[in-house]
């Protein structure tokens, strides 16, 4: 029974690491309309940079603060230089062009830094506690906590703050948009920055427990694919319980159904997926967009 | 009459060269890719994508080539010297694009032969095309035998099954009733570890209770290493790539399970040791062929210094303690070897050369350990491996080389 609770308890830990990502893809989507391939490799960069920042010497907090600031920088100029350009090319343009960020991201990191891992520090104290057999590690419960009050700030302000309204209005519908007044397009470049910033901070909670490297993300989005989709894509709270159910899920399988193993181990999410949205297309805590005719 | 002089000139000439060159092509018609001054060589390998640290040995080859060339080029053994010209492709570690990366090279480029084409999947993906067109695929940087174009290939680092001859020997001394739980990668890679481990452990006391699969895609292994943990074994082996092998390392440090741990050299070099905290590592156990090279200063071993200032003229995109680069610098040295002893500049004259290697040395090697292959019956030069354990700091040797000549199998 302790090897259950164990699964669970590091389906958990990983389950934070998909949501950390899915909780930038999420709000991409909700401040912009677009999914952002390159979400996890843009977050990478600012890692690295954060790295190289320690090397020089400067303090942890104090890297990381400066890290996030950049991120917010780097978010705003792909908007104005890569983004921009494309608005009104049709979505399928869109994707590729996020891919396209996601392969130029990697390539810079691995150019700059090189491809081999490093080790990076956590915010949190190392090792973590036991209760009873069952090991329960610090940073991940830090890592929950600072993503659940990210969540809950994001759903905050795009419910009550004009800003969040605006910039959600500017994602719903460009050009009426702009008939109400809304700066349409420093509503999505400001989308785009903070998208930046909860991307790189979730690739700093991250980093410590996959080590860096130019590819840490890379396998992560696919499951914080399904967690958005399970979750619902316009819900940061549906984010972080649809990685949660991912990571749970996908531990129990790999250990419990024979027929599955830990080579398959992602079916099992994806399965549960689809399942879920059968039964509820906008996924666990996504709304129904309402059309009044 | 002048006219009829000339013409006849002419002939006699045309004659005498047809002669020449009719009496060079009894000698030596020389392979394409190699002219009297310049071999041309190519190497295909990862630069790019999740396994891109395996690039290293593309780098570690350049580097001891660009060494060679600045020396003034390899004098060879038909008397002639020549540079080196390397042709580097990047095929992300898909073996489909090493071929069509082979193509382009054997084709456009016309080179002599490849070198260090990294990874099983990928060499067996050109097999057949090299055979085809008799292009030596030499030192490939692949741990497993089920080869397809033994005639026109020769290996490099040791098989993995001879890695597990080795650690089911240490086993066998200094735990014979070790319970052992497997971390191993679902491929060729693994699949050709644990069989051999199997055989080798067959008629001891030592059992393997549980067995996990990890690919080099997953994001975490904690699941896999959970359930390894609870099934009380005291030995665990891990054969994963450098992420989720750093993983692990660091797992069973972190999580008070507190097993042997041995590591396969897929992920034991120090820079994985170094990414996972060297104190987590205390006390993990290697096998290589390589000595360790702990420092970047000046060691007083030849060999190591030779190969430390190459890397840093060629500014590789490796450290100096980089497994993966020193492998690549000596598969770089054992080529120049094969050419300075190539009599004539022919592709079955290499293949003949690099089949019948009788001890030959390598600056990087542990003492010790040579390279022999045997034409017809052994295309594997390194044969023998030192194990290390390692002690918080540094890999400290354990016991003497253990030596696998002329017994690698399946």
């Amino acid at each position: 029974m302790s090897l259950f609770f164990q699964l669970v308890t590091s389906g958990l830990a990983t389950g934070a690491i998909y949501a950390a990502l899915a909780l930038a893809l999420v709000l991409i989507f909700r401040a912009t309309n677009v999914v952002n391939f390159g979400q996890g490799e843009m977050a990478t960069f600012s890692a690295y940079c954060t790295w190289q920042l320690m090397q020089w010497g400067v303090p942890l907090w104090l890297a990381v603060l400066a890290s996030l600031v950049g991120a917010f920088a780097i978010g705003i100029v792909t908007f104005r230089l890569i983004i921009r350009p494309m608005m009104d090319a049709p979505v399928e343009a869109t994707v590729v062009i996020t891919l396209g960020i996601l392969v130029l991201f990697q390539a810079a990191c691995m150019w700059i830094w090189g491809a081999e891992q490093l080790s990076f520090p956590s915010l949190f104290p190392g090792g973590g506690f036991g209760i009873g057999e069952v090991r329960v590690l610090a940073s991940a419960v830090g890592t929950l906590a600072i993503l659940l009050a990210i969540a809950l700030a994001m759903g905050f302000i795009f419910r009550f703050t004009k800003l969040g309204l605006s910039m959600r209005a500017a994602a719903f519908d460009r050009t009426r948009s702009v008939l109400v007044g809304v700066d349409v397009e420093r509503m999505l470049m400001l989308g785009w920055g903070f998208a930046s910033v909860i991307g790189a901070l979730a690739a700093i909670l991250i980093a410590p427990r996959l080590f860096l490297s130019p590819t840490m993300m890379t396998p992560i989005l696919f499951y914080a694919l399904a967690a958005a989709t399970l979750g619902g894509w316009d819900s940061p709270l549906g984010a972080i319980v649809g990685g949660l159910a991912v990571g749970v899920t996908e531990s129990l399988g790999a250990s419990y159904l024979p027929f599955v193993g830990a080579d398959m181990r992602i079916a099992v999410p994806i399965a549960l997926t689809l399942i879920i949205l059968l039964v509820k297309p906008v996924g666990l805590f996504g709304s129904y967009k309402v059309t009044k005719l | 009459m002048r006219l009829v002089t000339v013409l006849r000139g002419c002939a006699i000439q045309l004659a005498a060269a047809a002669l020449l060159a009719a009496s060079h092509a009894s000698a030596a018609e020389p392979s394409p890719g190699i002219t009297d001054d310049t071999i041309k060589i190519g190497v295909t390998g990862p630069l790019t994508g999740p396994v891109a640290v395996v690039g290293g040995v593309a780098e570690g080859i350049r580097a001891r080539v660009e060494q060679a060339n600045g020396e003034g080029g390899v004098k060879m053994g038909d008397g002639k010297t020549r540079k080196i010209e390397l042709v580097i492709e990047d095929d992300g570690l898909d073996p489909q694009r090493t071929l069509a990366n082979v193509r382009k090279m054997v084709e456009k480029d016309k080179v002599f032969a490849l070198v260090g084409t990294a990874a099983t999947p990928n060499n067996l993906a050109i097999g057949r095309y090299i055979s085809q067109k008799k292009v030596p695929n030499v030192f490939m940087y692949s741990g497993v035998v089920a080869l397809n174009a033994p005639e026109w290939e020769v290996g490099f680092v040791p098989s993995f099954s001879t890695e597990a001859d080795a650690f089911a020997e240490y086993l066998k001394i200094n735990r014979p009733d070790a319970r052992v739980a497997f971390l191993y990668l679902n491929t060729e890679t693994g699949q050709t570890f644990m069989t051999a481990f199997d055989g080798a452990i067959e008629g001891t006391a030592i059992r393997v209770l549980e067995r996990q699969p990890v690919t080099s895609q997953d994001p975490t292994v904690e699941t896999q290493l959970n359930t390894l943990k609870a099934s009380g074994a005291d030995t665990l082996v891990i054969i994963a790539a450098p992420r989720q092998g750093g993983e692990a390392i660091r797992f069973q440090s972190e999580s008070g399970w507190k097993p042997l741990t041995l590591v396969t050299n897929l992920s034991s070099a120090y820079p994985v040791l170094q990414s996972v905290g060297l104190e987590n590592a205390k006390g993990i156990i290697t096998s290589d062929f390589l000595k360790p090279i702990v420092s970047d200063q000046k060691s007083g071993d030849e060999g190591v210094d030779r190969y430390l200032d190459a890397i840093k003229s060629a500014n590789v995109n490796f450290v100096f303690a980089n497994t993966i680069g020193q492998t690549g610098y000596a598969i770089g040295d054992a080529l120049i070897q094969s050419l300075e002893k190539l009599k004539q500049p022919t592709r079955e004259e290499l293949m003949k050369v690099v089949h019948n290697m009788d001890g030959w040395k390598n600056p990087l090697f542990f003492d010790g350990i040579s390279m022999n292959t045997k034409e017809g019956s052994d295309i594997y030069p390194v044969e023998a491996l030192q194990l290390y354990q390692f002690d918080g700091q540094k890999y400290i040797p354990i016991g003497g080389v253990l030596e696998f000549e002329g017994t690698t199998h399946e």
